[in-house]
């Protein structure tokens, strides 16, 4: 057990140089003239020779990469060329807003594919069954920013149901911040108005946001279940007389959770994906918002800072679920 | 039954039949298919094969609702958008192939030879292939398209770069069980060299599962790359590509549906068919897997 933990640990310290290298490679030693890109668009020519002179790009690579690792340790990502503050603060301002829109979609997302996903796998190749798989289909198919859109064309245009932007009324002010999260703080606030406004906004992004989540999880818990349910055991649970729900809930989802949580780990990078577009159309002040407006200014600094952060976020989560599985499931040391 | 056998046995109406899901996925590929194909003539030829030119600005025109003269309206030059709908189909075909050859030919190669050489070379292309792994698809792929300039042909290189080592992964672990088999050695034994096993013997019981994976995958790629346009990489206006299109909506909202509403149905349609189709594929060549998870 030590072992595996010791190996996992020093292969995910490998990866992180070798995602270290990458951005490195695509920061610094691919692009032409990287100090014209870092220092943005509009610089002039002396801008530019400044930030060369500031980066070391007059180094040797070797040189330069340790630098960038040393810059990258404390957290330097050099300025936003658009918000003309250091990237960190963006990002950590930005953060809590993009957290609170995530978990809240995982929510929806992992609630309708683990009960869907359940009855589709009891009832398979019924009619139910069928109209699981084919809207897990479409939900795999559609394109975030589209639905986005037209969901916030219908709900808050047309309907009028649910407001269609921001985290909050325009006006409104927002409660202490405490966790970041606008529902949280609002209660904490005491504040009911200001916690169904916070809330009415979060669910369209949300729900829109949960689609491929419950789309995937969907199918992944049901192809396990359908695994599960053809299984000795099951059956001597059915024929022990035990009630459906021990059967399906107690016995056989609790054997489908760990595959169903390895891909949930993976389907951070989609989520992340989602969230540029999502937060984009609902006008979401958070990391996803931020990016879509740093790759269309080409504010390199922000891209390149998101793309290592982010990056090492996923590896992080991949990496917690990997090890937290074999603390739970004593079978897997045993490989 | 092997894919290759099934097409050569004409076995495609066969496939269609079996589910209603298959068949809405081949109906709605051949539409776009065919839209696609006709672009293609269209373009070789030089003439303009869309109900009107996509290009042509008429501002007497412009931001016209649905109706009989334009029936998906016209956008805020005057274009007609059922013209530039069909249009983006060969665009977004395109892409979509590009990616998935230059993906699958990298993933295959590197797959191929980690999985069937072993050692030192397995593990250090294993190792490259987590770090580009390690990386979320849309926000390297950005990353990409940023640092050589958002045009069509680098976000197509960029997601190539993306989408390779999954394909990477998935034919190591199969080579890994096929270089055991006897033929592989009986081959060996002939005087067969390394690489002529790995082209003769190992590729072609690979490629089936390939063309598994890419048609289950080219919904995605094409969405991402949709994506990416819609960010103002790849595709640049005013090429009628469905991502960019929807992104030029954005401003005319929401008054105006119809020019975000159309461009994203036909992304959607092309998507769900081949998502519909990979799905089939794998229950056909794979009963026992009972239905289509992803790998």
């Amino acid at each position: 057990m030590r072992r595996y933990f010791a190996k996992r640990l020093a292969t995910t310290l490998l990866m992180l140089a070798g995602v270290l290298l990458l951005t490195f490679i695509l920061a610094r030693v691919l692009p032409g003239d990287p100090a014209r890109l870092l220092a943005g668009p509009r610089a002039n020519a002396e801008q530019v020779e400044a930030v060369k002179e500031a980066m070391g790009l007059n180094e040797s690579l070797p040189a330069q990469f340790f630098q960038y690792v040393h810059q990258v340790l404390q957290g330097d990502f050099g300025q936003s060329i658009s918000t003309r503050r250091p990237v960190l603060d963006d990002i950590v301002q930005f953060f809590p807003a993009t957290l609170e829109l995530v978990l809240f979609s995982l929510l929806i997302g992992v609630t309708l594919g683990f009960v869907f996903g359940t009855i589709a796998a009891i009832r398979a190749n019924g009619i139910t069954d069928a109209t699981g798989r084919f809207t897990s289909a479409l939900g795999l198919s559609l394109p975030d920013f589209w639905v986005a859109l037209l969901a916030q064309l219908l709900f808050a245009w047309v309907l009028g149901w649910l407001p269609f932007a921001g985290r909050l009324p325009t006006g409104a002010t927002p409660p202490p911040d405490v966790t970041g999260f606008m529902i949280i703080d609002s209660l904490l606030a005491g504040d009911m108005a200001l916690f169904t406004a916070a809330l009415t906004h979060l669910i369209l992004p949300a729900v829109v946001l949960s689609i491929p989540t419950a789309a995937l999880l969907f199918r992944m818990v049901r192809a396990t279940m359908l695994g599960i349910l053809s299984k000795d055991f099951i059956r001597t649970a059915r024929a022990k007389g035990l009630s459906p729900y021990r059967i399906y809930v107690k016995h056989a989802l609790r054997n489908a959770l760990p595959p169903t949580i390895t891909l949930l780990g993976l389907n951070f990078g989609f989520l992340i994906g989602g969230a540029v577009f999502v937060e984009l159309i609902f006008q979401w002040p958070g990391l996803g918002r931020y990016t879509a407006a740093a790759i269309s200014s080409t504010d390199y600094n922000a891209i390149m800072a998101i793309t290592l952060i982010v990056s090492i976020c996923y590896m992080l989560i991949n990496l917690a679920i990997d090890l937290a599985y074999t603390g739970l499931d004593p079978r897997i040391v045993l490989k | 039954m092997t894919l290759i056998g099934a097409i050569r046995q004409n076995r495609i109406a066969g496939f269609a039949g079996r589910s209603p899901f298959n068949l809405l996925g081949c109906g709605i590929a051949l539409l776009i298919l065919v839209i696609s194909l006709l672009g293609l003539v269209g373009h070789l030829f030089d003439f303009v094969w869309t109900p009107q030119d996509p290009l042509k600005i008429s501002l007497s025109e412009r931001l016209q609702a649905p109706s009989l003269a334009h029936p998906f309206g016209t956008d805020k030059t005057g274009r007609d958008m059922l013209s530039r709908v069909l249009a983006g189909a060969p665009i977004s075909l395109s892409i979509t192939l590009t990616v998935l050859i230059m993906a699958t030919i990298i993933g295959t190669t590197v797959g191929i030879v980690a999985g069937y050489m072993g050692g030192w070379v397995d593990e250090t292309l294993m190792r490259i292939t987590d770090v580009f792994l390690a990386f979320p698809a849309l926000i390297l792929a950005a990353a990409i398209s940023a640092t050589f300039g958002g045009t069509l042909v680098t976000t197509t290189f960029a997601l190539g770069v993306v989408f390779w080592p999954w394909y990477a992964r998935l034919v190591r672990s199969r080579v890994l069980s096929i270089k055991t088999e006897d033929y592989v050695a009986a081959y060996r034994c002939l005087g067969a060299s390394h690489g002529r096993v790995m082209v003769k013997c190992i590729l072609p019981v690979v490629l089936p599962l390939i063309v598994v994976q890419a048609t289950s995958d080219a919904g995605l790629v094409m969405l991402s790359a949709a994506g990416l346009s819609f960010l103002g990489l790849g595709a640049q206006p005013p090429t009628p590509e469905w991502g960019a299109m929807i992104f030029s909506a954005l401003t005319h909202q929401p008054n105006h549906w119809w020019l975000a509403a159309f461009p994203g149905l036909g992304l959607a349609l092309t998507a769900l068919a081949f998502t519909l189709i990979g799905d089939g594929l794998r229950d056909f060549l794979d009963p026992d897997s009972q239905s289509a998870i992803d790998s």
